[in-house]
């Protein structure tokens, strides 16, 4: 049990990491190009939308690619 | 509203209802201390703030499930659904401090990783008493994460509003999670019947609100059973039937449908505002725009769009009044489509 809770730990860990690597780039170029509503916004706008990329980083990176 | 991103639109009423929110959720927390002090003097500082942030979080949580079937019964609710989204907010908040003071109180100081003990110090899943509800807790607590992180408008729009709204219904899930986490842990330490009373009596009245709203929506369907039809058209109502500024809702061929009443006109549009799903029927005209009760989006009643500079379109439906009456042709026409609106006779 110990090893398999580790195991998943582990690859959430990554994927996470991978989502904190992939938002600050993500937010300087390719936010803009997948939804233009975030035109003149603040940081307090992408302060609030970082802990969402953490998550669904690869939903981003696949809009940003077809863009 | 959505023409650009903005960290929080500040309004007035938002104000307000933050001040409101937070002197509420201090009063709360000031009130639990005290209780805390007065019942169990040795408490420690960690146990005060494990204890004091659950109470308050879950005592949050019923609010927030409350106030979606009490706006629906009755129209004096309806303030608290606007900026709800806050309210839950600060509910995850606080469940957060609770979550991590207890990881840390309880799973911190041996040599296994805090997350990955939560998992495995207590593995007695076959017994209720020493079932390990922290994992419940745990998994609620992503659920309140992943509705918090997704609470602004951007997510409504880039995860679509399907998906959104599918998220955000994990509330009752976490819930559920909840109920059974306070059930088969801080429960089964205690010998008096009063705290299961309480959580029986909260779950009980989320359940109740829940149904009562049901069951007045399933009526309100079936007075369309004795509906007129004539080319077409719908006799949905009478003018008078309709307050002022306000709206009558129905469901005709698979169209939820809001009629509003405004100087001397009637016109209809589409009842699911495109913000965040809300009813508009059940918002009011302000300053000549339908207005949503959930969050404040706009529409022009004639024609169905948000003011300029705002994009947001709706559905418009064809009306006329005969004698009184209002028909409505339920056929709706394509997002943004002008249709003159039908004069009220006699109107002053």
């Amino acid at each position: 049990m110990e090893v398999m809770v580790s195991i998943v730990l582990v690859m959430w860990l990554v994927y996470v990491i991978i989502g904190l690597v992939f938002t600050p780039i993500f937010m300087w170029k390719g936010l803009r190009k997948v939804d233009d509503g975030v035109v003149d916004s603040g940081w307090g706008f992408k302060v609030l939308i970082f802990p969402g990329m953490l998550v669904f980083w690869p939903i981003f990176a696949n809009k940003w690619r077809k863009s | 509203m959505s023409v650009n991103y903005t960290s929080v639109l500040w309004n007035k009423q938002k104000k307000t209802y933050d001040l409101i929110l937070w002197s509420g959720i201090l009063l709360m927390i000031s009130c639990f201390v005290v209780l805390q002090l007065i019942l169990f003097p040795q408490i420690t500082a960690e146990t005060l703030i494990i204890r004091v942030t659950a109470l308050t979080a879950f005592t949050l949580l019923h609010i927030i499930l409350m106030i979606g079937p009490l706006a629906r019964l009755d129209i004096r609710f309806l303030p608290l659904l606007y900026n709800r989204r806050h309210l839950g907010v600060s509910m995850f908040l606080i469940a957060l401090i609770h979550g991590v003071f207890s990881i840390v109180q309880f799973h911190a100081l041996g040599d296994i990783n805090p997350i990955v003990s939560v998992f495995t110090s207590n593995q007695n899943y076959q017994t209720i008493s020493e079932f390990p509800f922290q994992i419940l807790g745990f998994f609620a607590l992503i659920i309140l994460f992943l509705m918090a992180a997704t609470s602004h408008d951007f997510w409504l729009k880039n995860l679509n509003p399907k998906v959104w709204k599918a998220l955000h219904m994990g509330v009752y899930i976490a819930y559920g999670l909840l109920i059974t986490h306070v059930a088969l842990g801080a429960l089964q330490y205690e010998n008096s019947p009063r705290y299961w009373m309480i959580l029986i009596i909260g779950f009980i009245a989320i359940a109740s609100l829940h149904i009562i709203a049901g069951i007045k929506e399933t009526k309100r369907l079936k007075e369309l059973d004795n509906i007129l039809v004539e080319e077409g058209f719908y006799e949905i109502a009478s003018v008078e039937e309709i307050v002022e500024n306000r709206a009558k809702t129905i469901f005709i061929e698979d169209q939820n449908i809001a009629v509003f009443k405004y100087d001397g006109k009637v016109s209809a549009v589409h009842n699911v505002c495109k913000h965040q799903m809300g009813p508009l029927g059940e918002g009011k005209i302000v300053d000549g725009c339908i207005t949503c009760p959930w969050h404040g989006y706009q529409y022009l009643p004639e024609n169905g769009q948000s003011p300029p500079p705002f994009k947001e379109k709706l559905s418009t439906y064809e009306v006329k009044i005969i004698k009184g009456k209002i028909w409505i042709n339920p056929s709706p026409k394509p997002e943004g489509t002008f249709v003159e609106p039908a004069k009220i006779e006699n109107h002053e």
